[in-house]
C-alpha cells in the first residue's frame, strides 16, 4: 500500500483500479439482484416525476378498488386503492424513497461510527479496546428490534429516530469485524515500515490501515442494507416509526391489515416491494462479498 | 477452565449492568408518564403530587440508584397501568413467548440443518436449488409480512388455522413457522458453507476410503466437524427469536412477553419495559455463555484460556 501511494494517482481511481484487479469480474454480475434493485432505485430518485397520482391524494369515492386486471378495477389505479382511495402504486413508489433514504443514511452512519471505533479499538488496544468492545457486547445483548422499539418510544416516531435506531443497532457489527481486521493488518510489514519512516499514528490509521478495510466495510454495508430496510418497516409497522400520512411500506401494510379479508392487494403488494428491495440488495451483497472479501463468508 | 467460566460470568454481569443503564435512560427520555396517567383535567398541584408518588420528581441518577437498590431485592417496581409488580407481569407472560420461541427454534434447526446438509450431498440438485431459494426468500421478507400473508392464505382463505390467540397446537403452527423462517435461512446458509469446507478435507476422504456409505460420511464425520459455527449461530438465533417474537406476537395476537413490552411502550409503563428488556437480555446473555461452553464438548480441540 505504501508503495502504491507513491505513484500519485488520485485516491478514487486507485480504489476502483484495485477493485477491478481483485477480481470483480463483470461476467458473474448478479443480474437478478440488479434487476430487482434498478426499478426501486429509479422510483426512489425520480418517483415524484412519474407517479400516476399524488401519494396522499384521497378520494373516498374510489376507496378499496382492486387492481386493474380484476373485475371492478380501473386502469387509472393500476394496483388498486386503499381505504381512503389513495392510489396504491403511487404510495409504493413514494415508499421506495423513504426506505432507501432511511436505510442508506442509517447504515452509512453506522459504518462511519463502527469503522472508526473498530479501527481505534484494534489499533490502540489496551483499555480503549476493552471499553469499546464491552460497549459492543452490551449493545449486542439487547435484541435489535427491542433496541429500536426502545429508541423509537423514547425519542418519538419519525425519520430521524429510525435513522438513529438503525445506526445504534448496526454499528456494533462493523466495530467487531473491523477491529479484527485492524489487528491483523497492524502486524503487516508495511505498517511497521510506515512507523519506521516516521508516520504519525493518525496518518498510519488513515493512509495505511483504512484503505485495506474499505472492501470489508463496503461488503458489510451492502449486506446490512436489507436488514435495515426490514427493521425500518417493522418499527413503522408497530406504529413507532413513520407516522401517517407518510407513505412508508411498513405503514401501508399496517393500515391495510385491517382490510385484509376484503382488500388483500394492499399488504400483498407493499410486502412484495420490501421483498424485492431486500432480495436485490442481499444478492448484490453476497456477490460483492465473494468478489471482494471472501474471508467474510460466515457473516 | 474454571477461571474462564468465572471470567465469562463476570463479563456477563457487567454487560447486564450496562443493559440496565441503557434501558433506564432510554425509557426515562421517553416523556412524562404523569401526563399520561393523570386525568386530562388535573391541576398542576395534582400532577406534582402524582409525580412524587411515582418517584419521578428526583433527578435521574438518584432514580437509577433507587432502581438498582430495589433490583438487588428482586423488586422491579410496579406497573403503573396494571398496579401489579412488573416482574410478576413479565414472568406471567414469559411461558407463552418461550413456548413460541422454542417451537420456532425446533422448526429452524430441523429445516436449516436438513436443507443445509442435503444440499451438500448433491450440489446443484433440485433440493439444493429449493434450499437456496428458501433461504434467500426467508432473509428478504419481514416477519410481520410473512405472518400477514400466512393469515391471508391459511386462515382467511383455507380456514386451516385460527388467525390469532393462544390455545392448542393449531394456534402455534403459523406463528412458529413465521418466526422460524428467517433464522432457518441463516442456519441453512451457514451449515451449507461449513459443510462445503469440511467435505474437502482429508478426514472426509479417509472416511470415504474406509468404505463408509455416503450418508455416514456426511451425517457422522462431516456434520460433527461443521457444527461449531452452526452451534454458535444457533445460540444467537434463539436470542434473535425472542426479539423477533415481539413482532410475530403483535401480528398473531399472541399473549406473550413481546406484546406486553410493546403495549408498555405505548402507555409509557416504565417498570414493565425495564423488566421485560432485562429478562430478555438475561436469557440472551446466558444462552451465549452456554453456547461458548458447549464448544468444548463438540470440538475437543478447543481449549479455554
Amino acid at each position: 500500500m505504501a508503495l502504491m501511494e507513491k505513484r500519485g494517482s488520485s485516491g478514487k481511481i486507485r480504489l476502483i483500479h484495485r477493485w477491478l484487479k481483485t477480481g470483480v469480474s463483470l461476467k458473474r454480475l448478479p443480474i437478478a439482484g440488479i434487476c430487482f434493485l434498478i426499478p426501486i432505485v429509479i422510483c426512489g430518485i425520480f418517483g415524484p416525476l412519474f407517479y400516476p397520482h399524488p401519494p396522499t391524494e384521497m378520494n373516498l369515492g374510489h376507496a378499496l378498488r382492486p387492481p386493474a386486471i380484476l373485475p371492478g378495477g380501473e386502469w387509472s389505479h393500476f394496483l388498486g386503492t386503499d381505504h381512503m382511495g389513495r392510489d396504491l402504486l403511487s404510495r409504493l413508489i413514494e415508499g421506495a424513497r423513504v426506505s432507501l433514504i432511511v436505510s442508506i443514511v442509517g447504515v452509512g452512519l453506522a459504518g462511519l461510527l463502527g469503522v472508526s471505533l473498530g479501527m481505534i479499538a484494534g489499533y490502540f488496544g489496551g483499555s480503549i479496546d476493552n471499553i469499546i468492545m464491552r460497549i459492543v457486547d452490551m449493545m449486542m445483548s439487547i435484541p435489535p428490534i427491542l433496541m429500536a422499539i426502545l429508541l423509537a418510544a423514547s425519542l418519538g416516531g419519525g425519520m430521524t429516530t429510525i435513522i438513529l435506531s438503525i445506526m445504534v443497532i448496526f454499528w456494533t457489527g462493523y466495530a467487531r469485524v473491523i477491529r479484527g481486521e485492524t489487528l491483523s493488518i497492524k502486524q503487516r510489514d508495511f505498517v511497521t515500515l510506515a512507523l519506521v519512516t516516521g508516520c504519525g499514528r493518525l496518518r498510519i490509521l488513515m493512509k495505511h490501515i483504512f484503505p485495506n478495510l474499505v472492501n470489508t466495510a463496503v461488503v458489510l454495508a451492502t449486506l446490512q442494507l436489507g436488514r435495515a430496510i426490514i427493521i425500518e418497516a417493522s418499527i413503522t409497522f408497530l406504529g413507532l416509526g413513520l407516522q401517517p400520512p407518510a407513505s412508508a411500506w411498513g405503514l401501508i401494510i399496517s393500515e391495510g391489515r385491517i382490510y385484509l379479508s376484503t382488500a388483500w392487494w394492499i399488504p400483498t403488494f407493499a410486502g412484495l416491494a420490501i421483498m424485492m428491495t431486500v432480495l436485490g440488495s442481499n444478492i448484490t451483497g453476497d456477490w460483492l462479498r465473494d468478489a471482494l472479501d471472501p474471508k467474510l463468508k460466515r457473516i | 477452565m474454571k477461571r474462564y467460566v468465572l471470567k465469562r460470568i463476570l463479563l456477563g454481569l457487567l454487560t447486564l449492568v450496562g443493559v440496565t443503564i441503557v434501558v433506564f435512560v432510554a425509557v426515562r427520555l421517553s416523556g412524562d408518564a404523569t401526563l399520561l396517567l393523570a386525568p386530562p383535567d388535573a391541576t398542576q398541584a395534582e400532577l406534582d403530587k402524582l409525580r412524587v408518588e411515582l418517584g419521578l420528581d428526583k433527578p435521574i441518577p438518584v432514580q437509577y440508584i433507587i432502581f438498582i437498590k430495589n433490583l438487588t431485592r428482586g423488586d422491579f417496581g410496579r406497573s403503573f397501568r396494571y398496579n401489579r409488580p412488573a416482574m410478576q407481569l413479565v414472568l406471567s407472560r414469559l411461558p407463552a413467548t418461550l413456548e413460541l420461541a422454542i417451537l420456532a427454534f425446533c422448526v429452524l434447526v430441523t429445516l436449516g440443518m436438513v436443507f443445509g446438509v442435503t444440499s451438500v450431498m448433491k450440489p446443484g440438485s433440485w433440493l439444493d436449488r429449493c434450499g437456496t431459494v428458501f433461504a434467500l426468500l426467508g432473509q428478504a421478507m419481514p416477519e410481520f409480512w410473512i405472518g400477514i400473508m400466512a393469515i391471508l392464505i391459511f386462515s382467511v382463505g383455507l380456514h386451516w388455522f385460527p388467525t390469532s390467540g393462544r390455545g392448542g397446537l393449531s394456534h402455534l403452527v403459523l406463528p412458529s413457522m413465521t418466526l422460524g423462517w428467517f433464522s432457518a435461512a441463516s442456519i441453512m446458509r451457514l451449515t451449507r458453507s461449513a459443510m462445503l469446507e469440511v467435505m474437502g478435507s482429508e478426514f472426509v476422504k479417509m472416511a470415504r476410503l474406509k468404505g463408509n456409505p455416503e450418508w455416514v460420511v456426511v451425517w457422522k464425520h462431516a456434520l460433527r466437524n461443521a457444527l461449531i459455527p452452526v452451534v454458535s449461530m444457533g445460540g444467537l438465533q434463539l436470542g434473535r427469536l425472542l426479539g423477533g417474537a415481539v413482532i410475530v406476537e403483535t401480528v398473531f395476537g399472541w399473549p406473550g412477553l413481546g406484546q406486553l413490552i410493546v403495549d408498555a411502550v405505548y402507555t409509557r409503563d416504565y417498570s414493565v419495559v425495564q423488566a421485560g428488556v432485562m429478562v430478555t437480555s438475561i436469557i440472551f446473555i446466558t444462552l451465549n455463555l452456554v453456547v461458548d461452553l458447549l464448544y468444548g464438548g463438540i470440538d475437543p480441540r478447543i481449549r479455554y484460556e
